[in-house]
């Protein structure tokens, strides 16, 4: 049941530890991008 | 493991209001799409604009094959048959497309490949999985297909039987028949860039009558789509009213 939380509607749901994991990567990816964004915007253009 | 799948599917389709971890997918997607753009605006490359190539080259290629790894939740059956039906599909083709110029990263150097790298202007397309009102537009275009290929077939027709008109007549003015077909199109588009032009009467006279066609057949498409198009604004109204 560790994999396990109450959730507000008193219901046992699953803890979605890989969409946590989609958003660590799609957040990191996404900083990534920008930055090389901004440079290439900034300084190449 | 279908519990699994069934979750990567959900993360990677667009997403509900309550699933951060699919809006953070489709965020960074998007973000993908608009700065995978950027190095097409740009003369030459540079190691920054690469780099951008490469990882958004990166998170197409796995966006491609977790879409089609979970294809057959997509198309609702659960078969081999749904991976072939779903590599067809408008969206996915757009998909592959925008992943072609990954070759340029896994075969460096050939001329096939410097080609392949204008297929990042497909990735534009990959927008239109996000737009609500896109696919309003591409249900119109599904239902006016009919009427639409008959304006295309029509036009097709009458642009070879005047290329094949003119051709004859004007045989000094037009070397080969792709200029003579050329010169149609550009006649019944109205765009007339003038750079290929008769010079006998009937030749001219040719050239007046495709000028009036043309006004005709440019104006149908668009009143057929434009009817369509308020038939589905319509029905999306009706449905919040009822």
């Amino acid at each position: 049941m560790a994999s396990n939380y109450i959730g507000d509607n008193g219901v046992i749901e699953k803890k979605d530890i890989f969409g946590k994991v989609v958003i660590g990567i799609s957040l990191f990816s996404i900083a990534i991008l920008v930055m090389l964004a901004t440079i290439v915007i900034l300084y190449e253009m | 493991m279908e519990s699994f799948k069934r979750r990567i599917y959900e993360i990677v389709e667009v997403s509900r209001k309550d699933d951060s971890a699919s809006t953070a997918y489709d965020l960074m997607i998007l973000t993908a799409i608009v700065v995978g753009l950027i190095p097409l605006t740009m003369k030459g490359d540079s190691i920054h604009t690469k780099l951008i190539d490469f990882i958004t080259a990166f998170i197409f290629l796995i966006d491609y094959s977790i879409r089609f790894f979970t294809s057959d939740y997509k198309m609702g059956v659960k078969s081999y048959k749904a991976y072939l039906a779903y590599v067809f599909t408008p969206m996915a083709l757009i998909d592959f497309l925008s992943i072609i110029p990954v070759l340029s990263f896994l075969l460096p150097g050939s001329n096939i490949v410097s080609l392949s790298r204008l297929f990042r202007v497909f990735r534009i397309l990959k927008l239109v999985r996000y737009s609500k009102t896109m696919t309003i537009i591409e249900n119109v275009l599904k239902r006016v297909k009919k009427q639409l290929f008959a304006v295309l077939l029509l036009t097709l027709i009458y642009i070879m039987a005047s290329a094949m008109f003119i051709f004859q007549l004007e045989p000094d003015l037009f070397q080969t028949f792709f200029d003579a077909l050329y010169w149609a199109t550009i006649s019944i588009t109205t765009i007339g860039y003038g750079d290929i032009s008769p010079v006998t009467t009937v030749g001219r006279f040719v050239t007046m009558i495709s000028a009036l066609v043309g006004v005709a057949v440019i104006a149908l498409p668009s009143g057929i789509i434009t009817a369509a198009y308020m038939d589905e604004i319509k029905k999306k109204k009706g449905k919040f009213e009822l």
